[in-house]
């Protein structure tokens, strides 16, 4: 019989119908009742993986096996289907050779009240689509005739017709229908969906994803470009292309300007292409960045560099600070009042702070060259520091976001084995400075917020973002404090020797630690656990980078190490310095690292060596920055030390923003 | 009183299926429905209800969803019911992309046309994290193809004329080369 090898007949109709309509099967006569009950046979499904309790949503939900991929992919159409079918009884006869009609019309007839969800007619795949079908439609045959009587939405049984022709079908012709059905279920989803659904599904996509999907057809492509503002400026912040909103803003401010005529949505997609473009010149040994070296007096030691778009500010051990134009190269002022070498310093806007040997902080008014404020309370080396700026760190019970710090903050590290935190004053680049700052001891300083204490010896790291603090301390300990409170949430102990760096990886909610003990250690900041100890190098990590993709550790053993985050897994060692690794920083796409001598970039994916920035310093290189555009360096030619600015996107090379698009 | 009272979804072909209150409540939909059917015990007014009416079970007709798809919507509610989902506080997730779950990519490894009923039925219903996971494994099928191959996956004919294609090319040349 050919029931006997027939799939279906074990299958729980309620799984695919409606229990209304099984209820009507059951109704019918005879054929119902046998075979849904028949439940003899030896039951095997194909292509049904698990055993599944249902096995007819296992049907119908198809899950991959490596026979339907086949299947699916098999080109054939229905006309193949007559061939594949050799002499069939005659109800499967009857069955198969309306299989390229009547069963591809009837493939998603929905029962009436269904209709809301699809449209009634779907299109139809194959070149040549059948007719659709209509109450009108002359029956071509007799059996064809019974076939659309019992198949007449009216009656109702249609479901159960189908099913029981279904039933009586053997196995390969219901794997040639399967693969048909398939075909033909295939249909153009995304247009089909409201259109903000499709938004949804455009904005998963990857960039060449998205520019490909615009080629497919002509609503595709109006698709991509409806959300296409959208769509690229997320994907910017998603590939780590730009880190913040800033500097989106005021890019896409300058692009709209020389390109006024551009839709946001071009101009978006316009600015990450720039991105891209300016990343290949990196990439490319050939394109020579365009290069301004800038002399200074002496040997003196460049302690912290950091810089944008406008200025570049370097403090040296020779207690001053240097503030240049990142576009000239320019000498713009010099910030000097420190009796001693400045060893830490961040600005935020206009405003500045540094720490110096003389135990002092110091806040300057950038613009006008001045010190504000002396901070002094600190009783040996002020080390390091970190500005905590506002964030948003979680919402109130009506919705709004609560932010902190609510001002930036200044937290200082020294070598006294305290954190001290301020307010910062903020400098306005038009206020009236006085010419001698506003010098506050401890016990009358306002700005003081309050003293961490806890650390057993000198503050050597420092970082924060809202209200969570990291120091890494000498004491081999680093510590993890609510700002808020002044708490210490967790002392991470565990290296073997002091800390020289330490890392927040705010995403992944943890902390890396690099120390003299050569080993750099990840730990979990909701436990204050270890949850790795990264072993490789020889020699003492003083230096370690984070980035989305990538934890970057260098050492005085020459290598800079490749890390996984997540797993804390070493992915690769970039060997090529010659002497202890003196600075490094990195991003997603790559890596630059200082050595004597040496500046080195590294693609951080591959961990493989692209080219050298520098090949004429012959002293040290003491701090490097880049962002997507700029790398600057500080280092050491012909015995002096030179602020080298290496620009991969030089004035007139911006052929992107200049050259209107056809 | 102390008895949860029943809740049945009525499906668009007539299907009715009791559920557990907290699985019908990954639909905002329902859940907003049922916020006002169901006050929150102890508030005024429902106790001069009679006992037989809250004993008769609460029937949600979802006249746009079928019976085959509501049984996976369940399903999915079902293997979720104990998770809580993190309020849709902004598109967070659009920026991050995080990869789909590996029990929803499997749960929708469906064929296109019940993966198109799943999105729409979870689109009506409100479950987010349902609709993006489906919006996902849709992207997933698009990712990485050429135009032609999907044009291949959904049926698309291209609409373009030949001058067209070769204009929105030149456009995207950029991003083809490496």
């Amino acid at each position: 019989m050919c029931t006997a090898e027939f799939p279906l007949s074990e299958v729980d109709a309620s799984a695919v119908f409606s229990r209304a309509e099984v209820a009507q099967m059951l109704r019918e006569p005879e054929a119902d009742t046998k075979y849904l009950s028949d439940n003899s046979g030896p039951m095997s499904f194909p292509n049904s993986r698990a055993p599944a309790e249902s096995p007819a949503s296992e049907l119908w939900r198809k899950r991959p096996s490596s026979g339907d991929v086949a299947m699916s992919d098999a080109e054939d159409d229905a006309a193949s289907v007559n061939t594949r079918a050799t002499s069939p009884p005659a109800k499967k006869r009857l069955l198969v050779s309306t299989a390229g009609n009547s069963l591809a019309q009837m493939q998603l007839s929905q029962p009436p009240q269904a209709h809301n969800l699809v449209p009634a007619q779907l299109p139809l795949p194959s070149p040549g689509a059948s007719p659709t079908r209509s109450q009108a439609d002359t029956p071509r045959d007799a059996n064809d005739a019974a076939v659309q009587g019992l198949l007449s939405p009216s009656s109702g049984s249609l479901h159960a017709a189908l099913w029981m022709l279904l039933q009586r079908t053997d196995r390969r012709t219901l794997s040639a229908l399967q693969s048909v059905i398939r075909r033909s279920l295939r249909r153009d989803l995304v247009t089909a969906m409201p259109s903000e659904i499709a938004c949804k599904i455009f904005a998963q996509f990857d960039f060449r994803t998205l520019l490909r999907a615009g080629e497919v057809c002509r609503s595709w492509a109006a698709l991509s470009q409806q959300g296409s503002a959208d769509f690229w400026r997320n994907l910017l912040f998603r590939d780590s292309l730009v880190t913040s909103e800033r500097e989106y803003e005021l890019e896409r401010e300058w692009i709209s300007k020389s390109r006024p005529e551009l839709s946001p949505g071009d101009l978006a997609r316009l600015l990450y292409k720039r991105r891209v473009m300016i990343g290949r010149r990196w990439r490319d040994a050939n394109f020579k960045p365009k290069r301004i070296t800038l002399p200074g007096q002496g040997l003196n030691v460049i302690t912290c560099l950091q810089f944008d778009d406008d200025k570049i500010a370097a403090g040296s051990d020779d207690s001053s600070i240097t503030i240049y134009d990142t576009r000239t190269g320019k000498l713009r002022t010099v910030l000097s009042g420190h009796n001693g070498g400045v060893w830490a310093m961040k600005y935020y806007g206009n405003t500045l702070a540094s720490g110096s040997t003389d135990r002092t902080v110091r806040i300057w008014n950038i613009k006008q060259g001045k010190c504000t404020h002396i901070f002094r309370g600190h009783v040996s080396t002020v080390r390091c520091l970190d500005i905590i700026e506002p964030r948003r760190i979680g919402t109130d019970d009506e919705g709004r976001p609560i932010v902190y710090p609510k001002a930036p903050l200044l937290v200082t590290g020294s070598r006294d084995a305290t954190l001290f935190v301020w307010r910062l004053p903020l400098a306005d680049e038009d206020e009236k400075v006085p010419a001698e700052p506003v010098d506050l001891d401890e016990h009358s300083n306002k700005y003081l917020v309050r003293v961490l204490r806890g650390h057993t010896g000198s503050v050597r790291a420092v970082t924060g973002r809202a209200n969570i603090l990291i120091s890494g301390s000498y004491d081999t300990t680093a510590r993890v404090w609510d700002l808020r409170t002044g708490e210490c949430k967790f002392v991470l102990a565990g290296h073997a020797d002091r800390i020289y760096s330490c890392v927040y990886d705010f995403e992944r909610n943890q902390c890396y630690t690099g120390s003299v003990d050569n080993t750099v250690r990840i730990w979990d900041l909701s436990t204050g656990k270890c949850n790795a100890i990264l072993e490789g190098h020889q020699m003492l990590v003083g230096l370690i980078a984070s980035s989305r993709n990538a934890l970057v550790s260098a050492a005085a053993d020459w290598t800079v190490r490749i890390w996984d985050p997540d797993t804390g897994q070493p992915r690769s060692v970039l060997r090529g310095h010659n002497s202890a690794i003196t600075c490094v920083q990195n991003s997603d796409y790559v890596i630059v690292s200082g050595s004597q001598g040496m500046l080195k970039l590294w693609d951080t994916q591959t961990g493989a060596f692209i080219r050298d920035l520098l090949d004429d310093v012959d002293g040290a290189v003491w701090q490097v920055k880049f962002d997507y555009r700029r790398c600057i360096a500080a280092a050491q030619k012909d015995r002096r030390t030179c602020i080298e600015i290496l620009d991969f996107c030089p004035p007139g090379t911006d052929e992107w923003i200049g050259v209107p698009a056809h | 009183m102390t008895k949860e009272r029943q809740i049945a979804i009525i499906t668009s072909d007539g299907d009715r299926f009791p559920v557990e209150r907290k699985v019908a409540e990954k639909s905002i939909l329902i859940k907003n429905m049922l916020k006002n059917l169901l006050p929150v015990e102890g508030e005024e007014g429902e106790d001069s209800e009679s006992d037989e009416e809250d004993d008769e079970p609460i029937e949600i007709p979802t006249q746009n969803v079928r019976s085959a798809v509501m049984k996976n919507i369940l399903e999915w509610c079902e293997h979720y019911k104990d998770i809580n989902f993190p309020d849709d506080e902004q598109d967070d997730d659009s920026k991050k992309s995080a990869p789909i779950d590996p029990w929803d990519s499997n749960f929708l490894n469906v064929d296109q046309e019940m993966l198109y009923e799943i999105i729409l039925a979870a689109n009506y219903l409100n479950i987010k994290p349902l609709l993006n996971a489906g919006c996902k494994v849709v992207a997933e099928m698009i990712r990485g193809k050429s135009p032609e191959e999907i044009r291949k996956t959904f049926n698309i004919v291209n609409d373009f004329t030949p001058e067209e294609e070769a204009a929105i090319r030149r456009e995207n040349e950029w991003a083809e080369d490496r």
